[in-house]
């Protein structure tokens, strides 16, 4: 059909609609840029999943909570001598229990110091290091030195379960069972169980390994090693983990931040456990559902709708369905701890306009194609 | 009358005692920028942990924040608004901001924000490893010489022109002198242990400060069987005199030689020091 519009009227809404276009790309660049590292993502940013969001925008609230059960005393530059002392005062202190995550693996000169220090704090938990078997059982690699020889002491796995090398530590195991037969708590859960916490006889008895870490609003009391003794009041009846906040070697990446220390996830994960929170999944047919019933009604109205203000109608229902589904899977996330994986309802409510677009274009492709056979096939009766 | 005066003594704590008390649960947990806290018609720079009324106003300058502590309900409430607010309207607003999910979720996408870094960087990151000295002493460990007593020896040595002769296992052999136009010496560590040195110089105006041809910053480890030769080849005849400074530990030079200086300025280097303590003061030129 012949295009009976003036050749610079077109010339002048196309220059319109390209301005638009370039004021809407600053509106919508963050939201596209992140949708597109979660679909186009290079192998190490592939690591992405839809609690990822759901954490840094609770965490990004101006509202925290101090976890007050949990103190961190952070060990800087000290050496073997100086934490024994810090144990020693906090033998005075009352703590409920003692995390030490730090593995003295090999023998020095201040070895008596050491073991006399943690022998006599009868609540602490050392941390010990495994490997998974083909069996997929675990055996001890990384331990003290004077493992097992120590009475009173609880030994936790330290190890930090991730869905690949490098990928974000999401999540904290409660046991891991090993080669031996029996099973060893994680540094988090034995450090629960020190405490004789009802919450570590739950955890236990769920029956479920790996839980969901909640790292959504909740920061710890850090105090450096040298200022210990000016707080030691701060210690009394509290989980205490003694380890290094800046150590470039224990730095893992989180939902919240690529930078946190193996420490801080314990006490992110001690504090999910004594708090008992779970995070239940939404079925994945559910996500499949949602995404045809809103990308059928947006492309069925496309399809319907004949109305000259028909474009702008469907975008704008567009984009507010895209942010309602964003804000109703982060409300469902925050107020009833459910993960709903919405990214098929988001990328079929982006791609719906434009997979009716090739459908059109394919349509009248195919048309031109079956015009043609219908001429040459009708030029040929003619000819007989 | 005395009970009078009891029951009115009463009376008034049982009336003050709230606001005595409430005002004990608000601190400030943490601030970012020229914060300041309004009190009483005070106004004063924030400090970390200081004590805040629920009527005290918070200054928040532009790029700042501030973090207030509730110990009531355990919590930290944040603002980032630049402006004058009290610390009760500063909870609420942070407490409906965070309840607000659509604005959580819109600021999360930034929609309509542009980058917040702009042109400019910040420089935190280094692309380089530390290695702790421990790994090259591990005898010493954490070990560091005490300064005040460094500092003294150094003084005293200083003030009275004395030279420490070189252990066994340490040499220092000069082959040119400022007179040469030149100046070239080496020094050498043959004993099993660490040398910890640097060179110093001591100005006309009797101040202590590192020689030029020192180690700017810290002080060269000469590890046990290891030399450095140092030379420079053009040189004022009138080089300020240099002193070699040695420890078998690690000392921090610069507050070593600013308490020196300290010290010598005020005329308390008047007496030799303790000349047991394991530090080499020996002039090279």
């Amino acid at each position: 059909m012949k295009n009976e519009q003036p050749i610079h009227i077109s010339a002048a809404k196309a220059a319109c609609v390209t301005l638009l276009a370039l004021a809407l790309s600053f509106v919508l660049a963050n939201p596209l840029t992140a949708s597109l590292s979660a679909v186009f993502a290079s192998p190490e940013r592939g690591d992405f999943r839809v609690t990822d969001l759901y954490f840094q925008v609770a965490d990004a609230r101006p509202v925290r909570q101090l976890d007050d059960r949990i103190v961190l005393v952070d060990i800087r530059n000290a050496d073997r001598v100086e934490i024994a002392e810090c144990l020693r005062l906090l033998s005075l202190s009352g703590p409920k229990a003692v995390g030490v995550d730090i593995n003295f693996a090999d023998a020095g000169n201040s070895d008596s110091i050491i073991s006399d220090a943690v022998e006599r704090l009868p609540l602490t938990v050392l941390p010990l290091g495994v490997e998974r078997t083909a069996k997929g059982d675990f055996r001890i690699t990384d331990q003290p030195f004077f493992f097992k020889n120590l009475k009173n002491v609880k030994y936790g796995v330290a190890n930090l379960p991730s869905e690949d090398e490098g990928s974000s530590i999401r999540e904290y195991a409660t046991y891991y069972p090993m080669v031996s037969g029996d099973s060893l708590p994680s540094f988090a859960l034995a450090m629960a169980e020190m405490g004789a916490d009802p919450a570590a006889a739950d955890s236990r008895r769920d029956g479920k390994m790996l839980h969901t870490i909640d790292y959504a609003s909740r920061e710890f009391k850090v105090i450096p090693i040298d200022e210990a003794k000016d707080n030691a009041e701060l210690f009394s009846d509290k989980y205490v983990m003694i380890g290094a906040k800046g150590d470039a070697d224990d730095m893992h990446s989180t939902p919240i931040n690529s930078y946190m220390s193996g420490m801080m996830i314990h006490a992110y994960s001690l504090s999910t456990l004594l708090d008992r929170k779970t995070f239940s999944q939404m079925p994945l047919w559910m996500d499949y559902i949602i995404a045809f019933v809103l990308c059928f009604g947006i492309v069925f109205a496309a399809i319907r709708i004949q109305s000259k203000l028909r474009g702008i109608t469907l975008r704008f229902a567009q984009m507010i369905l895209l942010i309602m589904t964003v804000w109703a899977g982060y409300s469902l996330f925050l107020d009833s701890s459910l993960v709903c994986n919405l990214t098929h309802t988001v990328l079929m409510l982006t791609f719906g306009l434009l997979a009716l677009d090739v459908w059109n274009g394919l349509e009248e492709i195919a048309a031109i194609i079956t015009g043609r056979r219908r001429k040459t096939a009708s030029h040929f009766a003619e000819a007989e | 009358m005395t009970m009078y005066k009891f029951l009115l003594a009463i009376a008034i704590a049982l009336i003050v005692r709230p606001y005595v008390y409430a005002a004990d649960h608000y601190s400030l947990h943490s601030f970012k920028g020229n914060v300041t806290i309004e009190s009483k018609g005070r106004s004063t720079k924030a400090c970390k942990g200081m004590t805040l009324n629920p009527t005290d106003n918070i200054v928040i300058p532009n790029g700042g924040s501030a973090e207030v502590y509730n110990s009531l309900d355990k919590q930290i409430y944040r603002s980032a608004t630049p402006g004058r607010i009290s610390v009760t309207r500063l909870m609420i607003n942070a407490a409906k901001t965070a309840a607000d999910k659509f604005s959580s979720v819109g600021e999360k996408m930034r929609i309509g924000r542009k980058s917040s870094a702009g042109d400019q960087r910040v420089f935190v990151e280094k692309g380089m490893v530390k290695r702790s000295l421990a790994t090259f002493d591990p005898d010493a460990g954490n070990a560091e010489m005490d300064i005040e007593s460094v500092a003294m020896r150094l003084a005293s040595a200083m003030a009275h022109h004395t030279c420490d002769s070189l252990p066994e296992g340490v040499t220092v052999d000069i082959e040119s002198g400022p007179e040469q136009g030149a100046v070239s010496f080496g020094v050498s560590n043959s004993m099993t242990s660490p040398l910890y040195y640097n060179l110093l110089s001591f100005t006309p105006d009797k101040e202590i400060e590192i020689s030029p041809l020192g180690q700017p910053e810290g002080c060269f480890v000469l590890l046990p069987g290891q030399q450095t030769v140092r030379s420079q080849k053009s040189t004022s005849k009138t080089l300020a005199p240099t002193i070699l400074i040695a420890t078998p530990v690690k000392f921090d030079l610069d507050k070593v030689t600013e308490r020196a200086n300290a010290l010598l300025s005020g005329n308390e280097a008047t007496q030799i020091v303790n000349t047991d303590l394991p530090v080499i003061i020996r002039p090279i030129f």
